[in-house]
């Protein structure tokens, strides 16, 4: 069984945006639409993505739009399962667990499931259905995905059960990354340092594969705020090659006004740097 | 001027052939660092460009001495072989 940890050490993630539509419309994203499209994954364009990857670690993190509103993302699944040097990742609303409940079962995908929407002074607004529980702590690599946004700092302390539930191993806490269009107002964590934003130039959190447009860009925040005016990159081996080994991407002046959370410890720790260069 | 190491200690030579110890600290610490990094470092003045990543680990390392305290996976020859390119560069850039 994969751990959650060694992937995150070892592996470089690319978030695969299969498809735009979601069922929800989240105040801080914008990487969605309501309309239905593109629910289909073309499996051509899957499998030539996944043989220039095929000899890099990968983790392949499925997400939109909402994962579970694709037709044949079983088909996906065991694409990227196919390969050893990937680890698959579905981040969902919860519609992967009614649509695709095989998916949590399975404890070599890591299934993350972003549930709470936000919280207020009366109520915790859930994205998923009301009669879901938060996951316990378990090794099925089924994690809940809470967002620190300005809401949960005011108000997580009226919710002493909800949090003690979401107190365990496979909840995974995120900083606010401020894809919201108003996020320059509410902005709770300081710009990171310059030397911070070029490593992460040099390769992101997460690079998106775009399966609507087939290409590649630097990172889902350029993708959200600044599709007009970010470098896209054709799906080729060569870009891949270069993307995995730090030679794609550039500092540009994008990165200069950039207030994408940077942890304290920096952007990737040296040993994932190690891992990487040394192979 | 040229860079060179005295009794482990970083020194600038000027034109005449003076040395003068190198009295800037955050670069002392980032030396002693890159060498607990990568062993021995020949200090000269680079020719070679290597990828912007090496620059920017050595430039991370100078801004935070913390940061190679966290690596347990020893970089192998060839990354070891840019990461002291990088470093040259990085010192000699701070005298020009």
């Amino acid at each position: 069984m994969i751990r959650l940890i060694d992937v995150q050490n070892n592996y470089l993630a690319i978030d695969f945006f299969l498809t735009m539509t979601c069922n929800k419309d989240c105040h801080y994203c914008t990487s969605y639409t309501l309309e239905q499209r593109n629910l289909t994954v073309d499996m051509e364009f899957l499998n030539r993505t996944l043989y220039y990857l095929r000899d890099y670690k990968v983790r392949c993190n499925l997400l939109g739009g909402e994962p579970g509103l694709v037709k044949n993302l079983d088909e996906v699944v065991a694409a990227i399962k196919s390969n050893p040097n990937h680890v698959c990742e579905v981040l969902s609303n919860s519609t992967v667990r009614r649509r695709y409940p095989q998916i949590l079962k399975d404890p070599d995908i890591i299934y993350v499931e972003h549930m709470i929407l936000d919280f207020y002074d009366h109520e915790i607004t859930l994205l998923g259905n009301p009669n879901y529980e938060y996951h316990d702590a378990n090794d099925m690599n089924n994690y809940n995905l809470v967002i620190k946004t300005p809401n949960f700092e005011k108000y997580k302390h009226l919710y002493p059960e909800a949090m003690a539930k979401l107190d365990n191993k496979n909840t995974l806490w995120k900083e606010f990354n401020g894809r919201a269009p108003n996020f320059g107002e509410i902005q709770i964590t300081k710009q990171a340092a310059e030397i911070d934003r070029k490593m992460c130039a040099a390769f992101p959190m997460v690079p998106v594969i775009n399966f609507e447009n087939q290409n590649l860009v630097h990172c889902s925040k350029k993708f959200a705020n600044n599709a007009i005016t970010s470098k896209e990159f054709e799906i080729t081996q060569e870009s891949i090659d270069k993307m995995m080994t730090f030679k794609l991407f550039k500092y540009e002046s994008y990165c200069e006004t950039c207030t994408e959370y940077v942890q304290p410890k920096g952007h990737f720790n040296i040993k994932k740097y190690a891992s990487i260069l040394n192979e | 001027m040229i860079i060179d190491t005295v009794s482990d200690k970083l020194v600038v030579v000027d034109d005449m052939g003076n040395m003068i110890p190198w009295g800037d600290e955050a670069v002392i610490q980032l030396y002693h660092s890159m060498k607990e990094l990568l062993g021995d470092i020949n200090i000269i003045q680079e020719t070679e460009e290597v990828e912007p990543i090496y620059s920017y680990i050595v430039e991370k390392i100078y801004t935070m001495p913390d940061y190679i305290k966290w690596n347990d996976v020893p970089f192998k020859d060839e990354p070891k072989r840019k990461l002291a390119i990088a470093f040259n560069k990085f010192i000699y850039d701070k005298i020009n």
